[in-house]
């Protein structure tokens, strides 16, 4: 009935896969490739998309058009319970009625396993999990972040070839949010399984991921390892989905010249930077990357602002800073020493790198959700 | 200032609140008390305290052949509305139907319609299919009466479902069927045991479409109208009392475990 060809941890291909729903485009030619091991995850606001790619790559949405391969084979047309994939659901879906043991042996029992096949496998997976001796348990005598775990525990049981997550760790509180990324980190590590991973947090998306597609209008607007996407933003889009940034208008006065309307500045490009921000119209400057110890380099831009408000974030501040041309930016430091805060009111020279300005595409998908 | 301020609409609500309940249930008070007497006819307040008209009642076996009957009619009624309530629940709730409210409608309009035209409907069809005075006919009727009341109360549940716990059941590798029932069916079921205690209870009660289809064999309630018109004795009190205790209890039953699967699924 099932097919078990498929090892633990198989490639997934989605081939310029289309959905609609009625005049609703929910992908359009989305194509993404997962290798074998690889926990990639879909990065979107909701309508984005995300869900509806989880939806048909595990048979609950037919694609309109397309392909979609395990392992090089197209599971399309086939229906979900052949296609042995494992999945995590945000409300854990948890059989109400049968106790902890009987949720995680039910896909065994459903391959005809004989019972002590059953019994060491629930076993070895609730071992995994932390949960061996809650086999007697039912749901309903589990904290939220236990139930997350048995729903986990039931979706590798039968060594699926791919595990989704549809955004699992939405429902529990942050504490125990961060407890359970390791958890999963540390499950992707041991069982080396394939993962995709939906989520439309951006922190979680940063701590978990191989590879983060950033999804708008049912398409990747970029995919990318965390560092790059957080470091080289493509859009506007992205730039704002991930992490806080400030975004930045700029227009060019002459071809060696740029002026940032929004800090009343201009700057001279180096001859060795000439074609920086090419087409573009605006940068996104991360608040970390603005410098009030300035140190003179023909590469910095520096401007003029005043302390409109400050957060205090711990280990970091945070404030907000009006340009003179009445832009807000923020802008954060690690405190210290020798960092004094400062006050409400206060004016200041800030400057940045060049080099730590990303010029970003208007993007012309989703940019409109962003 | 501190004296607490009157507060005459709480007052009023109050009192209105009690005045509907007395009036709701005001016929308990009245049979109750009267199925407790001796005396030979029906009178408020009793006199003369005893169990003779329960005696009565289960000694005469044409209160007992009628209570059969309705038992077996009722049994039939609930088991076919039950059964067709629920799957016409299924294609409501679960297929995109464009024509969803209209059928709802369609299916919930016995409620509606009087009685007596359902009545002389099921009669002359009957009669032309030549199967009047029969339990099974009279089954079947009464299941049309009652499976709106399924529809409404197992439609209800099936509302309450989240449609993840069978497409978890389904990624897990059952097929459709085998989803629905380990995954829906166990949080519908209180549901539907609901549905079947209520729509046994209104076959069980059902006189007006009886009297119609029924000519040799009486029901409960055709001969406790019988009664009625006739002679006017206290038995009728005793069988209403047993059929008040019998009713709360089942529906009491039955709003227990409704309760019970709703804490279990709440997680």
């Amino acid at each position: 009935m099932i097919e078990r060809d498929v090892e633990f941890g198989a490639s997934v291909t989605f081939d310029s896969v289309s959905k609609t729903y009625g005049a609703v485009k929910a992908l359009s030619d989305f194509n993404l490739s997962i290798q074998r091991g690889e926990f990639v995850t879909l990065l979107g606001p909701s309508g984005s998309g995300k869900t509806t790619a989880l939806n048909v790559l595990a048979g609950f949405a037919d694609a309109t058009e397309g392909d979609v391969r395990v392992n090089k084979k197209s599971i399309l047309g086939l229906p979900p319970e052949r296609r042995n994939i494992g999945m995590v659901f945000q409300n854990y879906s948890l059989f109400p009625h049968m106790n902890v043991f009987e949720n995680v042996a039910f896909p065994l029992r459903l391959r005809k396993m004989s019972q002590a096949e059953i019994k060491k496998r629930v076993g070895d997976s609730l071992a995994m999990v932390q949960l061996a001796e809650f086999g007697d348990r039912m749901p309903n005598q589990l904290s939220g972040g236990q139930r997350q775990r048995v729903a986990f525990a039931r979706a590798i049981v039968f060594e699926p070839s791919v595990l989704l997550m549809d955004e699992p760790l939405g429902a529990l509180d942050l504490k125990l949010r961060e407890a359970m990324q390791l958890e999963i980190k540390r499950y992707h590590k041991q069982l080396g399984c394939t993962i995709l991973f939906v989520t439309h947090d951006q922190g979680e998306a940063l701590a978990l991921s191989d590879r983060i597609a950033v999804m708008g209008e049912g398409q990747i607007v970029q995919i990318d390892t965390p560092d790059r996407i957080y470091d080289e933003p493509n859009s506007k889009y992205v730039a704002d989905f991930i992490g806080t940034t400030n975004i930045v208008d700029f227009e060019r006065v002459s071809p060696s010249r740029v002026r940032f309307s929004d800090l009343d500045v201009e700057f001279e490009l180096a001859d060795s930077n000439k074609n920086w921000g090419e087409g573009r119209q605006s940068i996104s400057l991360r608040p970390e990357k603005l410098h009030r110890d300035i140190s003179p380099s023909d590469q910095m831009i520096i401007f003029d602002g005043s302390i409109e408000e400050y957060l205090f974030l711990g280990n970091i501040i945070q404030y907000s800073v009006k340009t003179k041309s009445g832009k807000t930016l923020l802008f954060q430091e690690h405190r210290g020493p020798s960092v004094p805060i400062l006050a409400r009111g206060e004016t200041l020279k800030l400057a940045f790198s060049i080099n730590d300005a990303r010029p970003l595409d208007e993007g012309t998908h989703g940019s409109g959700l962003a | 200032m501190n004296k607490k301020p009157f507060n005459l609409s709480k007052l009023i609500l109050t009192g209105y609140f009690f005045v509907v309940i007395l009036y709701l249930v005001f016929p308990i008070f009245i049979v109750i008390p009267i199925s407790f007497s001796n005396n030979p006819f029906l009178r408020f307040p009793p006199s003369n305290l005893g169990v003779f008209w329960y005696e009565t009642y289960f000694s005469d076996s044409g209160w007992v052949e009628a209570t059969l009957l309705s038992l077996k009619v009722a049994l039939l009624a609930c088991a076919i509305s039950t059964l067709v309530g629920t799957m016409a629940v299924l294609v409501l709730e679960r297929k995109a139907l464009r024509s969803k409210n209209l059928l709802t409608y369609f299916i919930t309009s016995p409620i509606i319609v009087p009685h007596i035209f359902i009545s002389l409907g099921m009669f002359i069809f009957a009669i032309r299919l030549g199967i009047e005075d029969n339990a099974i006919t009279l089954a079947f009727a009464h299941a049309t009466i009652a499976f709106p009341f399924v529809v409404l109360i197992v439609g209800a549940s099936h509302r309450q479902l989240d449609p993840t716990f069978e497409r978890a059941a389904r990624v897990l590798g059952a097929g459709p069927v085998r989803a629905f029932f380990s995954a829906a069916f166990p949080s519908l079921l209180p549901g539907i045991v609901a549905a079947a205690v209520f729509s046994f209870f209104v076959s069980f009660d059902e006189l007006i479409i009886a009297e119609f289809m029924m000519s040799g064999q009486q029901t409960l309630p055709m001969r406790i109208w019988a009664d009625l018109k006739l002679e006017m004795r206290p038995t009728i009190a005793a069988v209403s009392s047993i059929l008040i205790v019998a009713s709360i209890i089942g529906m009491g039953a039955a709003e227990i475990l409704r309760r019970r699967s709703v804490n279990m699924s709440n997680n």
